[in-house]
């Protein structure tokens, strides 16, 4: 393809029903020789399309590790994610990419990490730490934090419990509000995870979720001793082209989907706040 | 005209009647004016009132409802969109005050907001006559004799270059709608692909939205940058407004299409 | 024959990629003269191989470049057409490919090779346009076919202005003036009943190989081109000290100047689609039928709410404020950290035609 906006075919082979609106798509590519060439990292993001629809921007659900398939978890929110989450074993997408930038796993070396994830920002912190348990080696103490809504929102229920199997991984759940049979915590984000009380020291915070989760997270994260240059997040913003073109990702001179979407704290801080 | 202009906004200002003032200032060049918004008693000076101020205010109204306003009118059509606002619920009457230059200054604006619309026509004069002959001078009696295929004819070639820039919806104090059908995406009416038909359907639809409501003020036929003739179309609507249900929009009568009643079907809806 | 160096380094670079610049060569520029009743004849010549985009009159004070099928449909009296240049090259809508579902699956069919083409009569500050697009179309390591397939094959032959109106501002940009050369092939300078053709590129030689239009240019011609320059840049309103204004702009992100600047602004996208450089895009859906359509690129615009609003609502530029700083400061600052250049020729477009008179001019000046 000449043009860097045509999309290569991709069939959907399994469907996974997470939540009553999450949905993860395992994609194959028709083209063998398409597949072989395209390499992502974690916290790098795809472009699907679904043809008559239009084009949405996905992050990568699985690490470059476990690359068996393309998979991405997407929550019903619009036009283009509604088309997909009609879609059936067998159909045809397209698929472009990958684009942006990764967690930059060569600096968290013999360092602690500390995932903590809220709502669908699990699915954007899924491949990052699958990768980091692939390559468990690396680091020293791994510790997740993922909130939801309620039990009934909680993704990736099956691959948790491997997640809590791993050995030196520490995983903790919790939900706003829980009910009969939830074993786990309860209590928003940032506040169970100041009652964790996760060293600082020696320590990165890759953390994710919704904008007003995001802001206190970092507000306890600080109060934790957390300095800004270990605390690395990545980015939800609308984007179409993934190329540094169509301008609407555009935050200073950067262009998130090109210069992003993951940043250390201590870069983003000094971005004017249009994320 | 506008020293007295002045003096009235800066009492208004001074008194606290009002929070801000909305009037004209000098725009980039002698023949140009642009709106300001005044809410310091020192810049009042800033205010101008002449043939040039075309554009019509109150499409800021709706944007600062919350806002006492003093807002300067200078045609009848801005004084009676500021009515038809008021009747729509989309402003409190309590919450602006009018600066009526209109009386002073309509029957120059009318006829001056073409040449306004020109923009430098003085140095282009030599198209006034092809300016004619398009079509935008067409009477809407002139227009009405036209048949459906002639009129379609008509209106494809100007719909042809529309840019869907949305100007004329945007300074169109009647459609203060915040989620404009050409937005939305949950049924998705039209796509982003500028052709001919999107735009006519646009336009068109628009036209239908803003029945005995608009006030033919100009705003939209003023701001289109590749000068498509909408006034045409406002002027057939205002027609057809009064013709049909005898209904003149801006005069406070209850609008046509909320007062329908089951034995007005008409025989050529069956 | 005259030696100018108008260019400033950056450009030079941009410049080089899409076509050979002949005064990176080393080359002096050529210089030519055509007589008006000549220039009719090269075009009608050209026009059998090429499409030719021209300003043409459509309506009474409006000049669209359209494709003409003779020299006579060209409007020689409009300074500006009241849309730019840009959509010759790079389309309102462009198709990027059609899409159709076949028995051998979802079959992909991109648009064939495009047609040889000019455009004619271009004002030297839409020629500009074109070198700052290129930059943006071939940057990250992205080169955008879609773009570069039309401008490969486009060949701008640009007449340089004589009666700048109000609204220009194109001499507040360094070495830049109603003669200058950026983004043109050939630059045609009015001289009454001729013009002085100055050969900028390649492509534009091309043009003047045959030669049997062209005489070369004497000292006589040169000498009338430094006047027509001085005159021209004596009508021109003043200069923006751009270089101040960047400055300021720099540190005035949250400067309380936003919380008004922007109240009489209205949010169509009049200004953003006018303008000669703006390139922001959507990627849109046109389908047709059950299972066939094409995917199009259209133009979008920052002062649109829709630009940056995200599926599920959340939008970081929501307010009317947030998307007329970022039109100023995309054009102004950021853009000029990436690449060294305003994302502005000063063609005055947008002051023109903007239904609420607001003076981009105006704007930059008091921002603080």
């Amino acid at each position: 393809m000449s043009n860097i906006y045509s999309p290569n075919m991709a069939r959907v082979v399994e469907i996974i029903n997470e939540t009553s609106d999450v949905k993860s798509f395992r994609f194959e590519f028709i083209d063998q020789e398409v597949y072989k060439n395209f390499a992502w990292k974690a916290g790098q993001f795809l472009i699907l399309s679904v043809f008559g629809v239009g084009e949405a921007t996905f992050t990568f659900a699985n690490p470059q590790t476990r690359r068996q398939f393309v998979e991405c978890s997407i929550r019903k929110v619009g036009l283009v994610t509604e088309a997909i989450h009609e879609l059936e074993v067998g159909d045809t997408v397209g698929i472009r990419g990958p684009y942006g930038n990764w967690f930059p796993f060569e600096e968290f070396k013999a360092k602690n990490l500390l995932f903590v994830a809220g709502g669908i920002g699990i699915a954007a912190l899924r491949s990052p730490i699958e990768y980091s348990l692939d390559t468990r080696g690396d680091y020293d103490k791994i510790t997740i934090l993922y909130g939801a809504r309620s039990p009934m929102d909680i993704c990736y229920k099956d691959k948790i419990v491997r997640w809590q199997d791993s050995s030196n991984v520490d995983v903790t759940l919790t939900v706003d509000r829980g009910n009969d049979e939830w074993k786990h915590r309860v209590g928003l984000v940032p506040i169970i995870l100041k009652e964790m009380n996760p060293a600082a020291e020696n320590t990165v915070a890759i953390i994710c979720g919704p904008p007003t989760m995001i802001k206190f997270t970092l507000k306890a994260l600080s109060e934790l001793g957390f300095t800004d240059d270990n605390i690395v997040t990545t980015l939800e913003m609308k984007m179409k082209c993934g190329l540094g073109k169509c301008g609407r990702c555009n935050i200073e001179n950067l262009y998130i989907c090109k210069d992003g979407p993951v940043f250390y704290y201590s870069k983003l801080k000094n971005l004017p706040e249009e994320y | 005209m506008s020293k007295t202009l002045q003096e009235t906004a800066r009492n208004l200002l001074a008194e606290n009647k009002v929070e801000v003032i909305i009037g004209y200032a000098q725009g980039y060049d002698a023949f140009h004016t642009r709106p300001v918004f005044i809410s310091n008693v020192e810049d009042v000076s800033k205010l101008i009132i002449n043939e040039y101020c075309t554009n019509n205010l109150s499409v800021y109204l709706p944007i600062h409802k919350k806002l006492k306003v003093g807002i300067v009118t200078a045609k009848e059509q801005d004084l009676a969109s500021i009515h038809e606002l008021i009747n729509e619920h989309q402003i409190l009457e309590e919450n602006v005050i009018i600066i009526e230059a209109a009386k002073q200054i309509s029957s120059l604006s009318s006829e001056l907001g073409e040449a306004q619309r020109d923009r430098g026509i003085d140095e282009e004069d030599g198209r006034q006559e092809a300016w004619k002959k398009r079509g935008y001078d067409m009477a809407v009696e002139e227009f009405e004799k036209l048949s459906a295929k002639e009129r379609e004819t008509f209106w494809d070639k100007e719909f042809e270059r529309c840019i869907r820039c949305y100007a004329c919806r945007q300074v169109c104090p009647v459609c203060y709608c915040p989620d404009c059908f050409v937005n939305r995406t949950m049924p998705k009416y039209l796509n982003e692909a500028v052709d001919m038909n999107k735009n006519k359907l646009f336009s068109l639809v628009r036209m239908l939205h803003v029945f005995g409501r608009c006030m033919d003020c100009r705003a939209c036929n003023n701001a289109c940058p590749v000068g498509i003739p909408l006034r045409l179309l406002t002027k057939k609507i205002a027609k057809d407004a009064l013709e049909l249900f005898g209904y003149v929009s801006g005069q406070g009568q209850e609008h046509p299409f909320s007062t329908f009643e089951k034995d007005e079907l008409l025989e050529e809806i069956r | 024959m005259l030696f100018v160096l108008l260019l400033q380094p950056t450009t030079y670079n941009l410049q080089q990629k899409f076509s050979v610049n002949l005064l990176l060569l080393g080359m002096s520029i050529m210089e030519y003269t055509i007589t008006t009743n000549n220039l009719r004849s090269l075009i009608n010549d050209l026009l059998k191989e090429h499409i030719v985009y021209a300003p043409k009159l459509v309506s009474a004070n409006t000049v669209l470049y359209k494709t003409i099928v003779s020299f006579d449909e060209y409007d020689s009296t409009a300074l500006m057409t009241n849309t730019s240049a840009k959509s010759m090259i790079y389309p309102q809508t462009n198709r990027l490919f059609e899409f159709a579902k076949t028995t051998d699956g979802m079959v992909l069919k991109e648009d064939e090779e495009v047609k040889k083409s000019i455009i004619f009569g271009c004002r030297p500050c839409d020629a500009k346009g074109f070198s700052l697009l290129d930059n943006l179309f071939d940057w990250k390591g992205y080169r955008d076919e879609s773009y570069f397939s039309r401008r490969d094959k486009t060949t701008i032959i640009s007449i340089s202005c004589t009666a700048p109106q109000s609204t220009c501002f194109c001499n507040s940009f360094e070495d830049w003036g109603a003669t200058s050369k950026v983004g043109s092939d050939l630059l045609l300078i009015p001289m009454g009943d001729k013009y002085l053709v100055e050969v900028v590129t390649e492509k534009g030689k091309k043009i003047t190989e045959d030669g049997k239009y062209f005489e070369p240019a004497t000292e006589r011609d040169a000498a009338i081109k430094q006047e027509i320059e001085q005159s021209v840049a004596e009508l021109m309103p003043k200069k923006l000290k751009l270089g101040e204004i960047k400055e300021n702009l720099d540190t005035a992100f949250e400067s309380p100047y936003w919380d008004r600047v922007h109240l009489p602004c209205l949010k169509c996208n009049l200004c953003t689609f006018v303008c000669p450089t703006c390139y922001c895009f959507d990627i849109s859906e046109c389908p047709k039928g059950y299972s066939n359509g094409e995917r199009n690129r259209t133009w979008d615009s920052c002062m649109s709410e829709q630009f940056t609003k995200m599926a599920g609502g959340v939008n970081p530029r929501s307010d009317s404020k947030r998307r007329f700083r970022q039109r100023v400061m995309h054009k102004f600052r950021y853009h000029v950290d990436n690449f060294n250049e305003y994302l502005c020729t000063g063609c005055g477009r947008c002051i023109k035609y903007c239904p609420v008179g607001i003076d981009i001019r105006r704007v930059l000046e008091g921002a603080k």
